[in-house]
């Protein structure tokens, strides 16, 4: 059983988490803790029957409340239009863990929520006093991502986009952080960091419909499909890319005279019908692969 | 303490990406391996892999004879500590150690004992009081050394973690990191870009590009016998001087011509460049810095080796001098006696020690003869 001043502590937090109020109670000897607790229970009353803060925050992310309600809520929970955040999204490949949960509590104290959308995900949405550069946020992101293998060991991946300055620009950031974190794992699976901002051709492909890209393999490789290729070949073309389309470079990388890799080049055009040494022809490839891959994960 | 096998480790990401390709490494009991190499080799993901944070593609890899590959991360017995760490702000110095082992819910007397036995190994008996915005850069990287050094791991994994400090403090670091492997007689994998850190810290360094292992060796055979080209390059700073020089074989005298200069090859290093078949090919010469000599007694005594150049840039460091000029259409890098009288614009007298250098192949940039 809680002792009294457990329950009014407990009943403390709910008030803020509700309210967005933060009351602090004088120290007195002889206070009546048990009236204190009753006063606090009779005032959170008529709050237990809408949403809290946290519940809050997680619909107006979501983009699943009406003006009226965002409005209703905002004057509710104190909270002012003009005001500077930023949404990370974590993703855990294998589960949240309340142990995960802890340890962002304890990191981010005030102004901060760590909102539980789903099971393999927690949002972590920061309220700051001035806007931070990208630079920072992904250092920031960087430091969950480490904190976190360090103290729990659990993969994870930190997406984000830029702060916004008004609150009504939220819902549209945590989008932006969604669709990050999706093209993120497909284009660059190996990296626990993705930035909005850095999705570079990601951004494009993953903002095509399914049959938009299905219509382009179709009309530029016909049956071809990468994924179908030999390893070898397939990563001869992945670092002739990497490598700006210099035989040279690309070469050298693979450890294999150029005539080699000519010949490589030459049975790649005869499956593709693609020449990768002309331009057209490497930017009709390159988009191509990045559709093959964003259609690997894509569900119907 | 442990040893770690890595056999035949690969990576391959669901696009294609082959970031680790045929990884193979013992690592012995209480060793301080390095893996050193530039970003996107694939060092860290082999790190992640050791811990679990990443998935295996192919390969095996074993703890004291025990195989990892599925065994969950927290269950590998093993600590990680990384570049971006943060402390939890409103704890002090001993809660942050304590926290990892508050979450296992080990009991508070063991909490106590290893919070202490860490403080006392990093020097922080003093400083369990205070919170992290009273600690000093340095100071805030011990905790979270710390932090790992309380799991009493069989293995420590450290990745990159004094790139976010400044020189003097990584330089006071590594030193500690140097001093906390003895203490602690642990198993180490270290992960750094910084060819340096790597040199001064590890007992045998990984060196990687690509996702490939270029070399497997210690610190001073990696610099003096450096498998390729990449390895020769990448190990030693400023990097290791490279020039095309076309062999000529008389019987069993090699010279290398390099730009109009015609340099005498030793014995030993002529055999190698005949039996491979170089006579009268190109190969790509390579000789260190403090292997290019502007001092009067070396030249006397190495007449088939002077050449003359014109100092592009004098560059003084205090214990020596870097001298950069243009030789045979490349520049060259000199690393001399601070007494030099050499300065910016003189032309200057060099002799290579032909000792020294080390020549490799052109198509394959693979060591002909160090």
């Amino acid at each position: 059983m809680n002792t009294m001043e457990e329950q009014k502590n407990h009943l403390l937090e709910e008030l803020t988490r509700r309210t967005g109020l933060f009351i602090v109670l004088p120290k007195e000897q002889d206070v009546d803790e048990a009236q204190i607790v009753n006063i606090l229970e009779r005032f959170l009353e008529p709050y237990r029957k809408s949403l809290d803060l946290s519940e809050f925050w997680l619909s107006f992310l979501r983009g699943n409340l009406s003006a009226e309600e965002t409005s209703k809520s905002i004057n509710r929970f104190h909270l002012k239009e003009a005001t500077t955040a930023v949404v990370f999204l974590l993703c855990f490949s294998q589960g949240v863990s309340a142990e995960a949960e802890t340890v962002l509590g304890d990191l981010f104290g005030e102004g901060s929520w760590i909102l539980h959308p789903d099971e393999n995900h927690l949002i972590l949405l920061r309220l700051l006093r001035n806007v931070v550069s990208t630079e920072k946020l992904r250092e920031e992101a960087k430091t969950l991502v480490d904190t976190l293998s360090a103290e729990i060991m659990v993969p994870v991946s930190v997406s984000f986009d830029e702060c916004v300055e008004r609150l009504s620009e939220l819902p549209d950031s945590f989008k932006k952080v969604e669709f990050a974190e999706n093209c993120g794992r497909r284009f660059s699976p190996g990296s626990q960091v993705h930035a909005y901002h850095d999705l570079g051709l990601g951004k494009l492909i993953g903002k095509l419909t399914k049959e938009d890209c299905r219509e382009y393999l179709e009309d530029h490789l016909g049956g071809f499909r990468f994924d179908a290729m030999d390893q070898e070949l397939s990563i001869t073309i992945h670092i002739f890319f990497e490598e700006g389309l210099s035989i040279a470079r690309t070469s050298r990388r693979l450890y294999v005279h150029r005539n080699t890799l000519v010949y490589r080049l030459d049975k790649f055009e005869k499956l593709s019908g693609l020449d990768l040494r002309r331009f057209d022809d490497a930017v009709t490839a390159r988009l191509a692969m990045l559709m093959e891959t964003y259609l690997e994960g894509a569900v119907d | 303490m442990a040893s770690i096998s890595l056999k035949n480790i690969c990576k391959v990401y669901p696009n294609g990406f082959e970031a680790v390709k045929d990884f193979n490494l013992e690592i012995k009991d209480k060793e301080f391996i390095i893996f050193v190499g530039p970003s996107g080799c694939g060092k860290s993901t082999t790190l992640r892999m050791v811990a679990g944070l990443e998935d295996i593609s192919s390969g095996d890899l074993l703890i004291d004879g025990d195989r990892m590959n599925d065994v969950e991360p927290k269950d590998r017995d093993i600590a990680m500590v990384f570049q971006n760490y943060a402390l939890y702000p409103h704890m002090t110095v001993y809660d942050n150690m304590a926290f990892g082992l508050k979450l296992r819910k080990r009991p508070k007397e063991e909490i106590d004992q290893k919070v202490r036995e860490a403080a006392s190994i990093l020097g922080l008996e003093a400083m369990l009081e205070r919170k992290p915005k009273a600690l000093s850069g340095g100071q805030r990287q011990r905790v979270a050394m710390g932090r790992a050094i309380v799991r009493n791991p069989k293995v420590f994994l450290m990745d990159e973690p004094l790139s976010n400090l400044d020189a003097k403090l990584r330089v006071q670091m590594r030193i500690e990191i140097s001093k906390l492997h003895e203490r602690l007689g642990a198993t180490i994998i270290y992960v750094t870009h910084d060819q340096t850190e790597a040199m001064t810290l590890g007992t045998r360094i990984v060196v990687m590009k690509d996702g490939i292992v270029q070399q497997i060796d210690t610190p001073h055979n990696l610099y003096m016998s450096p498998g390729n080209v990449f390895v020769a390059g990448f190990i030693g700073s400023p990097q290791m001087n490279f020039m095309d020089a076309k062999i000529e074989a008389n019987g069993d005298k090699v010279t290398a011509i390099v730009g109009d200069t015609k340099l005498a090859v030793p014995v030993s290093k002529a055999k190698s460049l005949i039996s491979g078949g170089y006579s009268g090919k190109t190969v790509l010469m390579g000789i260190r810095p403090e292997d290019i000599h502007d001092s009067q007694m070396f030249i006397d005594t190495s007449p088939n080796t002077v050449f003359d150049a014109q100092i592009r840039v004098y560059e003084l460091l205090g214990a020596e001098v870097f001298l950069y000029f243009d030789y045979a259409g490349v520049q060259l890098t000199a690393r001399v006696d601070p007494r030099t009288t050499a300065r910016m614009g003189d032309k200057v007298r060099f002799a290579f020690d032909m000792e020294k250098a080390h020549f490799f192949d052109k198509d394959t940039e693979k060591t002909i003869v160090n």
